[in-house]
C-alpha cells in the first residue's frame, strides 16, 4: 500500500484505523465506521487504551463516530459469551465514549459533535444497579462538561442572556443525582457553570468596579449573584465540597465589593484541609481582596501563602512580584519572576479554575481504566 | 495582532568606585533620565548640559552628564499571541527576527509572549544570536497586564538601558493584575515603555487552533459569557496603560499605528537610540518618597520633550 498524504478531517478516521492496525498512515476512501468502532473497543478492552485514544485524536468526524458507536457497540457488547464480560464491555463502551469527549474538548465544534455520544455512554453505565464505576464515570463526565462550559448538557436549560440553545439540552445532572443523591459534587456541579460564576472568576478585581456600574442598569445581576451565594452556602454543610463552596462564595463577595465577607469566606476555605487547588485560590483571592482594601502587607502574606501551596504558579508569582515592587523589597520581584521561568511549567490553578472539575479528569480516568482492565 | 512590549529601562551609570550606585537606592544617588527631544519625526541632536533644565520636586538640579545614548540596550519584546493572532503567527516570527537584527552587538534581547499565560520564549541573550521564534505559538485569552508586569519589574544592570515595547490588539481578558497595578509598577520601573495598542476589538474568542493546549479548553457555552462575546473590559484600561507608558518616558504609538510590527518597533527604537541620558545628583530635596522630575529646554523651541515623570527615592 502506497503511503500518501493524510488529510486530517477524513471521514471515519482512516488514520485512526491505521493507528489501530499498527501500519503506516494511509488514505483509505472507503473505511466503514463500524470497523473503526470495533477496533477502538477491542483495543480498549484488550488493555491498550492509549492506542485507542491515539486513534480518537485522528478522528475527523465525531458525529460519524457517534453514529457508529450507537449502531455497532451494542453488537460488540452482546457478542461476549458470558454476562460478566458483557458487563465489562458495556463499561468499556461507556469509557470510550468519555475518552472521545475528552479528545473532542479541544474545539467547540467537535464537542458539539460528541456530546450526544457522551450521553449515550451515560445510558450504558446507568443500566443495572448503581456501581462505583458508574459513580466515577458520572464524575468524569461532569468534569468534561465543566471543561466545555456546557451548562445545557448539565441542566437542560439556558441560564440568563438571550442565547439560543444551539443543540438539544440534556439534564445530565438529574441522571447523576437520581443515581447518587448523596454525591456532593453533583450538587456543586451546576453552580460552577452559572453565568455569575463563569463571568466573574476570570476578571477578579477588575469586576469589583463592574458591579458598581451594573447595579444601576442591571440590578437583577446582583440579585442573581446573591442567589448563587445562597446556594453555595447551603453546600457548606457538605464536608466534601465545603472548602470549594466557601472559595466560590468568597470570590463572589469580592465581586460584589464586600471585601470583608470575601476575606472571611476565603479564610475559612484556606483553613480547610484537602484540596491544594482550593487552598491556593483562596490565598490568591485573599491577596487580591486585601490589595483592593489597601492592605498591601496582608496581600503579600497571602500571595506568599499561595506560592507555598503551588510554588512558581504564574498568577501568584505575578501578583506577588507586582506587590513587592511597590515596597522596599522591590529587588525580590525580578528574582521571583526569573525563578518561575527557570522551572518547568507549573499548572496554575488561576488558569484552570474556570474549568471546574476538569482538574480531576486524570484521577477519574485512572480509576475508570482500572475498572475495565482485562 | 501581535503584542510587542519593548521596555526601555534607563540604567544609571556608576560614577566611580566598585560600590553599586543605583538609581533611587543609594545615599550617593545618581539619577539618570532618558530624554527624547524631537522636532516632529526628527530627533534633535547637538544638545548639551546647558541646553536642559531639570527640576526635582520643583528644585532646579545641576546636570552632571549628558550622553547621547551610547549605553547598551536590553530590549524586551512582549508579544501578544492570543487567539486573535491565529493566521499571523508566521508573520510575527519573521518580524521578531528582523527586530533582533536592528540591535547592536553589545545589546541584548528578551522575548516574552502572552496569551492565557505569560511565557518567556527567549531569556535575555546577546542580540547577535538569532531568537528561536519557532517557539511562538498561538494561545487563547489575553494576559496583557501580567505580561507588562513581568517585563517592567526586571532589575536592570546599571551600565545598560532597558527598552520595552508593547503591542496588543485587544483588552486584557485574563490577567490576575489590574491595569492600575501596571501603572503603579511603571512609575517605579527602570525602563522606558512604549505601547502600540489598537482599539479594543476582539471580544469574541477565536476558535481553538488544532493542536492547542488541551489542558485549557475554552469556555464555550457557560452562562451568558460567550453570547456576550467575551469578558467585560476594565474601565479606562487603555488610558491607564497610556499613562503608565508616559510615566516611564515612553508613549502609546497608536492610534495611527499602521499595524506593522517592525514599523512600530522602528519608531520606538529610533526614539530611544537618539535620546539623551541626563544625570544629576539630587540636591535640595529629601531623598525619600516620590520625586517629580521636570525636564525642559533652556531656550524657546517647538520641540517635543519627553522624559519619565518621576521616581521613588530612598
Amino acid at each position: 500500500m502506497t503511503a500518501v498524504r493524510i488529510i486530517r478531517r477524513f471521514t471515519c478516521g482512516a488514520v485512526a484505523m491505521a493507528v489501530l492496525c499498527g501500519v503506516p498512515k494511509t488514505a483509505q476512501l472507503s473505511q466503514q465506521p463500524g470497523e473503526l468502532v470495533i477496533r477502538l473497543l477491542d483495543a480498549y478492552a484488550q488493555g491498550r487504551p492509549e492506542q485507542a485514544v491515539a486513534a480518537l485524536r485522528d478522528v475527523g468526524d465525531f458525529q460519524e463516530l457517534s453514529r457508529g458507536m450507537v449502531e455497532h457497540a451494542p453488537v460488540w457488547i452482546a457478542a461476549a459469551a458470558a454476562q460478566p464480560e458483557r458487563d465489562r464491555r458495556r463499561r468499556v463502551a461507556a469509557l470510550v465514549a468519555l475518552e472521545a469527549g475528552r479528545v473532542a474538548l479541544d474545539s467547540a465544534d467537535t464537542w458539539a459533535q460528541v456530546r450526544e455520544l457522551v450521553e449515550w455512554g451515560c445510558v450504558q453505565v446507568r443500566s443495572g444497579p448503581p456501581t462505583e464505576f458508574e459513580r466515577v464515570w458520572l464524575l468524569a463526565s461532569i468534569s468534561l462538561i465543566h471543561g466545555a462550559g456546557d451548562i445545557y448538557f448539565l441542566t437542560a436549560r439556558a441560564v440568563g442572556g438571550q442565547m439560543t440553545v444551539p443543540f438539544a439540552p440534556i439534564a445530565h445532572r438529574d441522571h447523576a443525582r437520581q443515581r447518587f443523591p448523596d454525591q456532593p459534587r453533583f450538587h456543586l456541579a451546576p453552580i460552577v457553570l452559572r453565568r455569575e460564576v463563569v463571568l466573574l472568576t476570570n476578571r477578579p478585581g477588575v469586576l469589583v468596579g463592574y458591579f458598581a456600574g451594573a447595579r444601576a442598569t442591571a440590578p437583577e445581576v446582583e440579585g442573581q449573584v446573591r442567589e448563587t451565594i445562597d446556594d453555595l452556602r447551603a453546600l457548606t454543610a457538605l464536608p466534601a465540597v465545603e472548602a470549594e463552596a466557601r472559595l466560590r462564595m468568597g470570590i463572589l463577595w469580592f465581586q460584589l465589593g464586600d471585601l470583608q465577607r470575601s476575606i472571611d469566606e476565603l479564610g475559612l476555605a484556606a483553613s480547610l484541609p484537602g484540596d491544594p487547588f482550593v487552598s491556593y485560590l483562596a490565598h490568591l483571592f485573599s491577596g487580591l481582596a486585601h490589595d483592593h482594601g489597601r492592605q498591601p502587607a496582608a496581600a503579600i502574606q497571602h500571595y506568599e501563602a499561595a506560592l507555598r501551596v503551588r510554588p512558581h504558579a504564574r498568577s501568584g508569582v505575578t501578583a506577588l512580584a507586582a506587590s513587592l515592587f511597590l515596597t522596599p523589597r522591590r529587588g525580590e520581584a525580578s528574582a521571583l519572576i526569573d525563578a518561575s521561568f527557570a522551572v518547568p511549567s507549573v499548572v496554575d490553578p488561576w488558569r484552570t479554575h474556570a474549568f471546574g472539575d476538569l482538574r480531576f479528569w486524570p484521577e477519574y480516568l485512572a480509576q475508570l481504566r482500572n475498572g475495565v482492565r482485562p | 495582532m501581535i503584542g510587542l512590549v519593548l521596555v526601555a529601562a534607563l540604567g544609571s551609570l556608576l560614577a566611580e568606585g566598585a560600590q553599586r550606585q543605583s538609581v533611587f537606592r543609594s545615599s550617593a544617588t545618581v539619577v539618570s533620565v532618558d530624554v527624547s527631544v524631537r522636532a516632529g519625526d526628527r530627533a534633535v541632536g547637538g544638545l548639551g548640559p546647558d541646553d536642559f533644565i531639570v527640576t526635582d520636586n520643583g528644585v532646579p538640579q545641576q546636570i552632571t552628564a549628558v550622553d547621547l545614548a551610547t549605553v547598551p540596550i536590553d530590549l524586551t519584546l512582549v508579544v501578544d499571541v492570543s487567539g486573535s493572532t491565529a493566521g499571523r503567527i508566521a508573520q510575527y516570527r519573521a518580524a521578531v527576527v528582523e527586530i533582533a537584527r536592528l540591535l547592536h552587538s553589545e545589546d541584548r534581547f528578551r522575548l516574552i509572549a502572552f496569551a492565557t499565560d505569560v511565557t518567556e520564549v527567549v531569556p535575555l541573550q546577546p542580540a547577535a544570536r538569532r531568537p528561536p521564534v519557532d517557539r511562538l505559538t498561538v494561545g487563547r485569552l489575553t494576559s496583557l497586564n501580567d505580561a507588562l508586569i513581568t517585563a517592567l519589574v526586571r532589575r536592570v544592570d546599571l551600565d545598560r538601558r532597558h527598552l520595552i515595547v508593547a503591542f496588543s490588539d485587544g483588552d486584557d481578558s485574563f490577567s490576575v493584575t489590574p491595569t492600575s497595578r501596571v501603572f503603579q509598577v511603571a512609575r517605579r520601573a527602570e525602563a522606558v515603555l512604549h505601547l502600540a495598542i489598537s482599539p479594543a476589538s476582539a471580544r469574541v474568542m477565536a476558535p481553538v487552533p488544532p493542536g492547542a493546549n488541551a489542558a485549557t479548553p475554552g469556555i464555550r457555552y457557560g452562562g451568558g459569557l460567550q453570547a456576550q462575546g467575551g469578558f467585560p473590559a476594565e474601565p479606562d484600561a487603555i488610558r491607564t496603560l497610556e499613562l503608565a507608558a508616559q510615566a516611564t518616558g515612553g508613549q502609546r504609538l497608536s492610534p495611527g499605528f499602521s499595524g506593522s510590527l517592525v514599523g512600530a518597533f522602528r519608531v520606538a527604537f529610533q526614539d530611544f537610540r537618539s535620546s539623551y541620558v541626563l544625570q544629576y545628583r539630587p540636591t535640595g530635596v529629601p531623598l525619600e518618597g516620590w520625586h517629580s522630575i521636570g525636564v525642559t529646554l533652556a531656550r524657546p523651541h517647538d520641540y517635543t520633550v519627553r522624559a519619565r515623570n518621576g521616581y521613588f527615592g530612598g
